[in-house]
C-alpha cells in the first residue's frame, strides 16, 4: 500500500459545518492512489471535500480535471442560503485550482450533458441525502462512469431526519463491492469500475484489512476535525472579546454621560433657585406696578367721563335746530343716563381683567408704554371697557353661532338633493388654475344636476377655450361692460337652476361634497328663513402673512372662524349690518327664486350689499365654516393702498354711521405718510439686515416701542426701500402733492396729523402681533421675508384708509381741494 | 387650537413623502391661526440648526418654514424604536410634563416610527390625538405587510405570523406580541385613525377588526402643477407613438424591467416609453436597466427629474405605466397624472390598484406577467380610441389644501 506522510498534510481550506472535514485524509489517499482522470462532485456545499480533493490532485500533479456541481441554494437538509457561501467558495477555490477544476452552478441533472458516457473515475454524491435523491443521483451518473470508477456516498452512517443514503448503501453493495468509514457521518466506498485494482480491490475483500484502514483513518481525521473545531472556538472567543469591549466602551460612554447630566441637572437646581428668588421679587415689584396701573386708570375713567361730558355741553351750545344739529344734544343726555353711569361702573369693575390681561401680553414695560395711548384715546378704551371687551370687534353674543359640524366629505350618509344647482363665475384671463376649478366642479355629487355659466369679460388667454370645450355655457361681455353686479346678474339670468352659486374664478372647492355642504345646510335651515349661505376661505399654501391675518380677524368679527353662523337683521348701525348680512361672492349660494327678486347692485361689495338688503327684508344669511373654500391672494404692497382706500370709500358711502375721523390738515397728512414711510425703510433695513434666529413678536413689539417712545415728525427725511416700487413712487407723489398744491394748517395740526396716522398704523400692527403671537416664534429666513412684507402692507392699508377719510372730507370743501380729493380717488380706484 | 404635529422623521434632514405630508398639514394649519408644534426624532442634529430646549429636558428646539420644531435625539430613545413601540420611561416623563405645560388641545401622529414614548406621554397626559397610517407600521415592522421571504403578509396574527415568517432576535416571541398589544392600544385610544387609501384602511380593518378607519387621500400640489403649461391634449395623429411614462424611484419592487420585457415582446407596437427617476445606488440594477433600455431605440431613460419638470413630463405622456411588483399605500405620481388628466396602467396590487378600477381611467394588469402587459401595452398601441374614454373617466385627486382641510374639520371634534 502506497501510504506515507502525504496523506498527513493540513487542508487549505477548512470551514463550517465539519461533517466531512474527518474524511480529509481519507482523500489525499484515494487522490494519491486513483490518480482521476475526471473528478465529479454533487453537492459541494462550502467545499470541504472538493477542495480537499483538488488540493491532493494539485499536489500530487495530476493530470485530470475535477468538477464541483451545486446550486448553492441549499435544500431541506442543509438549509437555505445565500450567495456568499458560492462566492466565499469561488473567493477561494479560484486562485488556487481554476486551472484544472471547475465550479459548476446548476442541478445535478442540468450537469449531466456537460460529460462523455465512461469519462468520470471518481464521483462523489454528497447531495439531497433521501434515499430516492440518491439513487437517481447514482443511476443517472452510472452511464458517465468510467471501467475504472469509484463513487463516493457520504453520510452512510446517519439515521434521522430522513437520510436515505445508508439503506440505498446496503442495496448497492449487493451488487458491487465496496468498503466504509463509520466517522464522521459515514462514507460509502463504492468500487463500480470493472478493472479496479491494488490496494482499493484488497481493502473491499479483506474485512480486516478494512476495519484497520477505517481505524487509521478516523483517528487521522479526528485531528483535522479537532483543528477546525479549535479555530471555530478561537473566532467565537474573539467575537465575544471584541463584544465584551463594545459593551465595556458603551458603559464607560455612559458613565460619563450621567455624569455630565448630574452636573447639569445640578446646575438646573441652582439655576431654579436663582430663578425662584428673582421670579419673587418681579413678583412684588409687578403687583406693586399693577397697582400704580390701576390708580392710573381709575385716574384716566375719570377724565374721559369728564371729556364726554365737556363735549356734549359744546356740541349743545353749537348745534340746536336740525336732527343732524340736535343729534349731539341727545348725546348730552348720556351722561346724565342711568345706563351710562352703569356703563362707567362697568368699565371700571373690568378694569383690573383689563390690566391683567394686557400685562399678561405685553409685560410691565409694554403697559407703561401704552399709557400715553390709553390717555389719548381714552374714550375708545373706555367704551371697549364698559363693554367688557379689549378691543374693536362685533358683538359676537348677538351673532347665532352653531355647534362644529364635519365636512360632508367626512360623514358616512350618502344623502342628495333632487335640486339643481347653477354656478355663475365672472371671468377675465382665468390662468392655469381655471381648469381644475371646472373639473372640481364637475365632480360634485350630492346634488341632481349642475350647469356652470361663464360671463367672461375680454380674456386673452384660454378661459373661454377651456369653458366652452368643459361645456360651460359662456356668455361675453366688453371689458368696459363689466362690473360685480352687472356680470353676475347676467349670469344668473341665463342660468336655470333651482339654486345659483356664485363664485370667483380663483376659488376651489374643498371636496367633491362642497355644494351639498352648503346646500344642506340652507335646506336644513329653511324653516328659520335662512336663504343665502357663503362659504369662508381657506387660505391656499402660496398665502402671505398678511392675508392670513386678514380673513383670520374678518371671520372673527363675523363669528365664523371655527362654527357656522347665521345672521339676521338685529339694528341699522354698520357693525350690526356689517357683521350680520356679510356674504361672499367668492362662494355664494342663494335660490333663484329669492335671487330674482333681489339681484346685484352697485359697482363694488355687491355681496355685502346684497345680504344687508336679504336680512332688512326679514331673511337670515349664513357664513359657514364647515364647509370652506380654498381662496386667498398674496398682493403687492401697493395693492393693499388701493383696497383699503376703496374700503373706506365704500364703507362711508354704505353705513351714514361709519366714523370719519377728524382732519385738519390735510398736507401734514400726506407729509406724515411720507415720513413713516421713511421711518419704516430704516427699521426694515436693520432688520434685514439684523443676524441670528428672531422672534416674531419680539420684532413687533420692537416696531411698537421705537414708534411709540420716539415718534416721527416731519423733520425726518430719508430714502424710502419698502420693497414695492409703485408704493414708493406713490407716497413721494403724495409728499410732491403736499408741498405743491396744499396749504399747510396752523402749528399744532402737524402734530395732531402725524399722531392721527401714527396711532392707526401702530393700532394695526398691535392687532397684527396678537394675531402672531399665537402662531409664530422663532423666524426663519423665508417667514422673516413675510413677516417684513407684511408689516409693509399694514403700513399700505394704514396710508390708503387715512387718504380715503381725508378725500372724503376734502370733498366737503373748497374748489381746489375736492378736485385734488377727485384726483387721488380717480388715481387709488383703478384697477381695484 | 394648540395642535403638535409628530413624525418619525422631519425636514431638513429627510425630506420623503411622510415629511411632505407632515409639512403641509402643519403649515397650513398655520396659517389657519392655529398654534403649530412639530415634534420628530433627529438621526443628526448637526442637519438642524437647532438649541438645547429650555422647556423638555433632553430636546432641541429649531425653526423650519415658520414652524417651531422639538427634536429628540435618536440616541434618547430606545435601539429597538425602528421597529418596535419600545419607549424611553425617562423620557415619557419628560414629555408628559412638556405636554402638560405646553397645553396642546391636539395632536396629530403621521408616522410613529421612534415615536412611542410621545406617544406613551400623550396617553399619560390626557392629550387626544389622532393617526394618520401612511404606511404599516402599526402592524409590520418591515412597515410594507411583506414578510422576509417576499411575500404578502396576512397581518401579524398579534405577534405570532412575525415571530414564524420575520424574527429578528431569539426571544423574538414576547417581543412580537407586546409590540402588536402596543400598536393596539395606541391605535384604540386615537379619536381618529386615518388611511390615505381604501387598501391600507381595508388591511388595518383586517389586522383590527373592532376598529373604525377613515380615509382622506394625501393631496397633490395642485399650484406647482398648474403652473405648467395646459394639460389639454391634442388630437394624436395615427403615426404618433403611443407615449408611454414611467415616473417614480426605479428599485426592483417598482417593476421596471416588467415593463422592458413586456416592449420587447411586442418589438413592432408603436410605442415609446420614458423612464423617469432615480437608482439611489444600486449600481447594479442599473446597469441591468440600462442595458436592456440601450436594447430598444422606443425607450429612453432620462433619469431622475425635478418636481417642477414633473408636470411636464406628463402633459407629454399618453398613458402612466405603474408595474409595481409589491403594493402601495398611496401613489403620488398617480394622483398627479391625474391631475394632468393621464391615464394610468397599474399592475393589481395596492392603492393604484383601488384607484384605477374604481375610476375606470386606465387598466389593471396582473403584476409581474410581462405576457399580459404586452397583450395590454399592444393592445391599446392598436385602439387609441380607448385613451379618451379613459381621460373622460380621470378623477380629479385632493388638492393638498383640501386635505388639510378636512383634516382640520376633523381637529375640531377630535380635540
Amino acid at each position: 500500500m502506497d501510504f506515507d506522510e502525504k496523506i498527513l498534510r493540513e487542508p487549505d481550506h477548512l470551514v463550517s459545518p465539519g461533517s466531512w472535514v474527518g474524511h480529509i485524509p481519507f482523500a489525499f489517499w484515494l487522490i494519491r492512489t486513483l490518480r482521476p482522470k475526471t473528478l465529479v462532485e454533487l453537492g459541494t456545499h462550502t467545499g470541504n471535500s472538493y477542495m480537499a480533493f483538488c488540493q491532493a490532485m494539485d499536489a500530487e500533479q495530476v493530470e485530470g480535471r475535477a468538477f464541483a456541481v451545486d446550486t448553492w441554494e441549499g435544500d431541506v437538509h442543509a438549509g437555505s442560503y445565500d450567495s456568499s457561501i458560492f462566492l466565499d467558495l469561488k473567493k477561494s477555490h479560484d486562485p488556487r485550482y481554476g486551472s484544472f477544476s471547475t465550479l459548476m452552478r446548476m442541478t445535478f441533472d442540468e450537469a449531466l450533458e456537460n460529460f462523455n458516457a465512461g469519462d468520470v473515475d471518481l464521483l462523489h454524491i454528497d447531495g439531497l441525502h433521501t434515499y430516492a435523491a440518491v439513487r437517481h443521483d447514482f443511476e443517472t451518473w452510472l452511464p458517465k462512469l468510467s471501467k475504472r470508477a469509484v463513487v463516493l456516498f457520504h453520510d452512510t452512517n446517519v439515521y434521522e431526519r430522513g437520510f436515505g443514503v445508508h439503506q440505498f448503501w446496503d442495496e448497492i453493495t449487493r451488487k458491487y463491492p465496496g468498503f466504509s468509514f463509520k466517522h464522521s457521518n459515514g462514507l460509502g466506498v463504492l468500487l463500480v469500475g470493472d478493472q479496479l485494482d491494488g490496494d482499493l480491490v484488497e481493502i473491499a475483500e479483506n474485512p480486516a484489512k478494512a476495519t484497520r484502514y477505517a481505524h487509521l483513518f478516523q483517528v487521522l481525521g479526528a485531528g483535522i476535525e479537532r483543528r477546525l473545531l479549535i479555530d471555530e472556538q478561537k473566532k467565537w472567543i474573539d467575537d465575544f472579546q471584541s463584544g465584551i469591549e463594545s459593551r465595556d466602551s458603551q458603559i464607560r460612554d455612559f458613565h460619563r454621560a450621567a455624569g455630565a447630566r448630574e452636573d447639569i441637572i445640578g446646575q438646573l437646581h441652582a439655576e431654579i433657585g436663582r430663578q425662584s428668588s428673582a421670579l419673587q421679587k418681579s413678583n412684588r415689584t409687578v403687583q406693586s406696578l399693577m397697582e400704580r396701573i390701576t390708580r392710573f386708570h381709575e385716574q384716566i375713567a375719570h377724565q374721559v367721563a369728564m371729556i364726554e361730558a365737556l363735549n356734549a355741553e359744546i356740541h349743545a351750545l353749537k348745534n340746536s335746530t336740525s336732527w343732524r344739529i340736535t343729534a349731539p344734544i341727545r348725546g348730552i343726555k348720556k351722561p346724565l343716563q342711568p345706563a351710562w353711569r352703569a356703563a362707567v361702573k362697568r368699565a371700571l369693575k373690568n378694569l383690573p381683567a383689563a390690566i391683567k390681561s394686557t400685562h399678561q401680553r405685553v409685560g410691565t414695560r409694554g403697559l407703561l408704554r401704552k399709557i400715553p395711548s390709553y390717555a389719548r384715546n381714552g374714550r375708545q378704551y373706555a367704551r371697549a371697557l364698559a363693554e367688557g371687551r379689549a378691543t374693536h370687534s362685533s358683538d359676537s353674543s348677538v351673532l347665532e353661532s352653531r355647534s362644529a359640524r364635519l365636512h360632508p366629505n367626512l360623514v358616512d350618509a350618502e344623502n342628495a338633493y333632487d335640486l339643481t344647482v347653477s354656478v355663475v363665475i365672472p371671468t377675465k384671463n382665468a390662468g392655469p388654475e381655471f381648469e381644475f376649478l371646472i373639473r372640481k366642479l364637475k365632480d360634485q355629487r350630492g346634488i341632481q344636476a349642475l350647469e356652470i355659466v361663464i360671463v367672461d369679460s375680454g380674456s386673452s388667454d384660454q378661459t373661454v377655450v377651456v369653458a366652452r370645450s368643459a361645456g360651460c355655457q359662456v356668455i361675453e361681455i366688453k371689458p368696459e361692460e363689466f362690473t360685480h353686479s352687472h356680470a353676475r346678474n347676467l349670469g344668473a339670468e341665463a342660468a336655470e337652476g333651482d339654486y345659483l352659486l356664485f363664485m370667483v374664478q380663483d376659488a376651489y372647492p374643498i371636496g367633491d361634497r362642497w355644494i351639498f355642504g352648503m346646500l344642506n345646510f340652507i335646506q336644513e335651515h329653511a324653516h328659520e328663513k335662512v336663504v343665502a349661505a357663503s362659504c369662508s376661505e381657506f387660505s391656499r399654501s402660496d398665502s402671505d402673512m398678511m392675508y392670513d391675518s386678514l380673513i383670520h380677524t374678518h371671520y372673527e368679527f363675523l363669528n365664523c372662524l371655527r362654527n357656522d353662523r347665521i345672521g339676521q337683521y338685529k339694528g341699522d348701525t354698520h357693525g350690526d349690518l356689517r357683521s350680520q348680512g356679510q356674504l361672499s361672492d367668492v362662494a355664494c349660494l342663494i335660490s333663484r327664486a329669492v335671487f330674482s327678486q333681489y339681484k346685484y347692485r352697485g359697482a363694488y361689495a355687491e355681496d355685502l350689499d346684497l345680504g344687508i338688503r336679504l336680512i332688512q327684508d326679514g331673511f337670515k344669511v349664513a357664513m359657514l365654516a364647515s364647509t370652506k373654500v380654498v381662496h386667498s391672494h398674496n398682493r403687492p404692497k401697493f395693492y393693499y393702498f388701493k383696497r383699503s382706500f376703496v374700503d373706506v370709500v365704500f364703507l362711508v358711502g354704505l353705513f351714514p354711521d361709519f366714523h370719519v375721523p377728524r382732519l385738519i390738515d390735510a398736507s401734514a397728512l400726506m407729509q406724515s405718510i411720507h415720513a413713516s414711510a421713511v421711518r419704516l425703510s430704516q427699521f426694515l433695513l436693520k432688520l434685514e439686515n439684523a443676524s441670528g434666529l428672531l422672534k416674531a413678536v419680539e420684532i413687533l413689539d420692537g416696531l411698537i416701542s421705537e414708534w411709540r417712545e420716539n415718534p416721527v415728525d416731519a423733520s425726518l427725511q430719508g430714502e424710502i426701500e419698502l420693497g414695492d416700487e409703485s408704493l414708493g413712487k406713490y407716497v413721494k407723489h403724495l409728499k410732491e402733492i403736499s408741498e405743491l398744491e396744499t396749504q399747510p394748517g396752523p402749528d399744532f395740526s402737524a402734530h395732531f396729523e402725524f399722531s392721527k396716522f401714527q396711532n392707526d398704523f401702530i393700532a394695526r400692527v398691535e392687532h397684527f402681533r396678537n394675531f402672531v403671537a399665537k402662531i409664530y416664534d422663532y423666524l426663519d429666513s423665508e417667514t422673516k421675508k413675510d413677516l417684513i412684507d407684511s408689516i409693509v402692507k399694514i403700513y399700505s392699508s394704514a396710508a390708503g384708509s387715512s387718504l380715503a377719510f381725508m378725500c372724503l372730507k376734502l370733498k366737503q370743501g373748497s374748489e381746489p381741494q375736492q378736485r385734488l380729493a377727485s384726483r387721488l380717488q380717480n388715481e387709488l380706484t383703478a384697477g381695484i | 387650537m394648540n395642535l403638535l404635529f409628530f413624525v418619525h422623521q422631519f425636514f431638513p434632514e429627510f425630506k420623503s413623502g411622510t415629511e411632505k405630508v407632515t409639512l403641509s398639514l402643519a403649515k397650513a394649519a398655520q396659517r389657519a391661526g392655529h398654534k403649530v408644534t412639530v415634534l420628530a426624532c433627529a438621526n443628526n442634529l448637526e442637519h438642524f440648526d437647532c438649541w438645547p430646549s429650555g422647556r423638555l429636558v433632553g430636546g432641541y428646539e429649531s425653526v423650519y418654514a415658520g414652524l417651531p420644531l422639538m427634536l429628540l435625539p435618536r440616541n434618547q430613545l430606545p435601539a429597538t424604536s425602528a421597529f418596535s413601540f419600545d419607549s424611553n420611561p425617562g423620557m415619557v416623563r419628560r414629555l408628559r410634563q412638556w405636554l402638560g405645560e405646553e397645553k396642546f388641545d391636539l395632536a396629530h401622529g403621521t408616522h410613529p416610527m421612534h415615536m412611542a414614548s410621545l406617544l406613551d406621554g400623550l396617553l399619560e397626559a390626557g392629550v387626544p390625538y389622532i393617526l394618520t397610517l401612511t404606511d404599516f407600521f402599526y402592524c409590520c415592522y418591515r412597515i410594507n405587510l411583506i414578510n422576509a421571504h417576499g411575500q404578502a403578509c396576512e397581518g401579524p396574527a398579534e405577534g405570532g405570523r412575525c415571530l414564524t415568517d420575520c424574527p429578528i432576535f431569539a426571544d423574538d416571541g414576547d417581543r412580537f406580541k407586546n409590540r402588536h398589544q402596543r400598536a393596539h392600544r395606541f391605535l384604540q385610544h386615537a379619536r381618529e385613525r386615518v388611511a390615505p387609501s381604501e387598501f391600507v384602511a381595508d388591511r388595518y380593518r383586517t389586522v383590527f377588526p373592532e376598529l373604525n378607519f377613515r380615509v382622506i387621500p394625501h393631496g397633490v400640489e395642485l399650484i406647482r402643477l398648474a403652473e405648467k403649461k395646459s394639460f389639454a391634449k391634442n388630437v394624436e395623429s395615427a403615426s404618433s407613438p403611443l407615449k408611454l411614462l414611467y415616473l417614480g424611484t426605479l428599485v426592483e419592487q417598482k417593476g421596471v424591467a416588467v415593463l422592458l420585457d413586456a416592449l420587447a415582446k411586442i418589438p413592432t407596437a408603436n410605442i415609446s416609453l420614458r423612464i423617469a427617476g432615480g437608482f439611489y445606488g444600486n449600481s447594479a440594477y442599473e446597469s441591468e436597466i440600462s442595458a436592456r433600455v440601450s436594447k430598444d431605440p422606443r425607450v429612453e431613460l432620462i433619469g431622475e427629474i425635478g418636481a417642477e419638470d414633473v408636470a411636464k413630463e406628463l402633459a407629454a405622456a399618453d398613458v402612466l405605466c405603474l408595474p409595481s411588483l409589491v403594493p402601495e399605500t398611496f401613489s403620488l405620481v398617480l394622483s398627479e397624472a391625474a391631475v394632468a388628466g393621464v391615464p394610468a396602467m397599474v399592475s393589481d396590487l395596492g392603492a393604484q390598484e383601488g384607484f384605477v378600477r374604481k375610476s375606470g381611467a386606465g387598466r389593471v394588469i396582473k403584476s409581474g406577467d410581462v405576457t399580459a402587459w404586452a397583450e395590454a401595452l399592444g393592445g391599446l398601441a392598436g385602439h387609441r380610441e380607448l385613451l379618451g374614454d379613459w381621460r373622460r373617466r380621470v378623477p380629479l385627486p385632493l388638492r393638498q389644501e383640501e386635505e388639510a382641510f378636512l383634516y382640520q374639520s376633523l381637529y375640531q371634534f377630535a380635540a
